[in-house]
């Protein structure tokens, strides 16, 4: 009997679906099939703690403190903070096996993102603790790039705004 | 005119969907051995919505292994090809909408080691688009060719 591409198509796509449904019933670390429709993560999820620009100041001043800028690249490489390093939130991914060569477990970290309320800094944060930073080691700046670009006593890499 | 890079090439036409092949087994694997992460990457393109995301990331890759192995089979050639045809248009409007809203995401390619979406991720896909769009044209050259 001489078989139809669509009826091949449909063969390859049910035995594909069959042998996924199984591989995701018996492997160890399998993915709920509904995901969480709760996906957005924010600071009632705890990953760290909000500051205010105040405390950040104060952070800034007594130095030793490690910076992450959630912003893209592109924002990044315009104007950041001095001394900032670049994880952007949506590619943290990508620097799963560097994350530790690149930020101290150990050290105070602060994270800003665009823009009140910094979904992407809250969302780097769970990346991180997820990755075995502590989350009391982490503080995010929620008013983000917004408020501190218009800090002129901060140092800032790049050009300005 | 039968040419070495004609459509009737059969040689070019196995080539390149042995490369085609490989490449999907390839990225089906890599997506398999961290679905969370994969899972992820998905998400990250705020296309679907939160009750189709993990669903996409438990069968996509199991998709492109089965049509990647199935381009090895002469006689699943075309239904395989038509798969990735399928999936990697689907996976070009998302790139193209990702480009337009300015997201610096993850493309999610090849699991973990996925490099930015970006105008290198879409000239890959159209890439293979094409190189489909040849193993299709090919095989139905090669159909006729024995009737």
């Amino acid at each position: 009997m001489k078989m139809t591409d669509r009826t091949k198509i449909l063969i390859l796509i049910t035995a594909a679906s069959a042998a996924a449904f199984l591989v995701n019933c018996f492997r160890a670390d399998s993915l709920p099939w509904i995901g969480n429709p709760e996906t957005s993560v924010s600071r009632e999820s705890n990953p760290g703690t909000s500051i205010e620009l105040n405390e950040l100041l104060k952070y800034l001043n007594r130095g030793s403190v490690f910076l992450v800028d959630a912003r893209n690249t592109g924002a990044f490489a315009f104007s950041h903070l001095a001394g900032a390093v670049n994880l952007p939130a949506g590619r943290k991914i990508e620097h799963l096996d560097r994350i530790f060569e690149m930020l101290p477990p150990d050290e105070l970290i602060i994270i800003y993102g665009e823009e009140y309320p910094s979904q992407d800094s809250w969302e780097l944060a769970e990346f991180l603790v997820k990755n075995g930073f502590k989350s009391e080691n982490l503080r995010i700046f929620e008013p983000g790039w917004e408020r501190l670009k218009h800090q002129h006593a901060i140092p800032m890499a790049g050009g300005r705004p | 005119m039968k040419t070495i890079f004609s459509y009737s090439n059969k040689y070019v036409i196995i080539i390149l969907a042995w490369i085609l092949g490989a490449v999907f087994i390839y990225s089906g694997i890599t997506k398999i051995i961290e679905p969370a992460v994969f899972a992820e990457a998905v998400g990250n393109y705020r296309i679907l919505p939160w009750y189709l995301i993990n669903l996409t990331a438990i069968f996509l890759p199991g998709w492109e292994i089965t049509s990647g192995l199935a381009l090895f089979f002469p006689s699943w050639r075309r239904a395989a090809v038509k798969i990735i045809l399928i999936l990697t248009g689907l996976f070009i409007m998302a790139v193209v909408t990702a480009l337009i809203r300015g997201l610096d995401i993850s493309c999610g390619c090849f699991g973990g080691d996925s490099s930015a979406v970006g105008l290198r991720t879409l000239l890959i896909d159209i890439g293979i688009l094409l190189a489909g769009g040849m193993i299709l044209r090919g095989q139905e050259d090669l159909i006729l060719s024995r009737k």
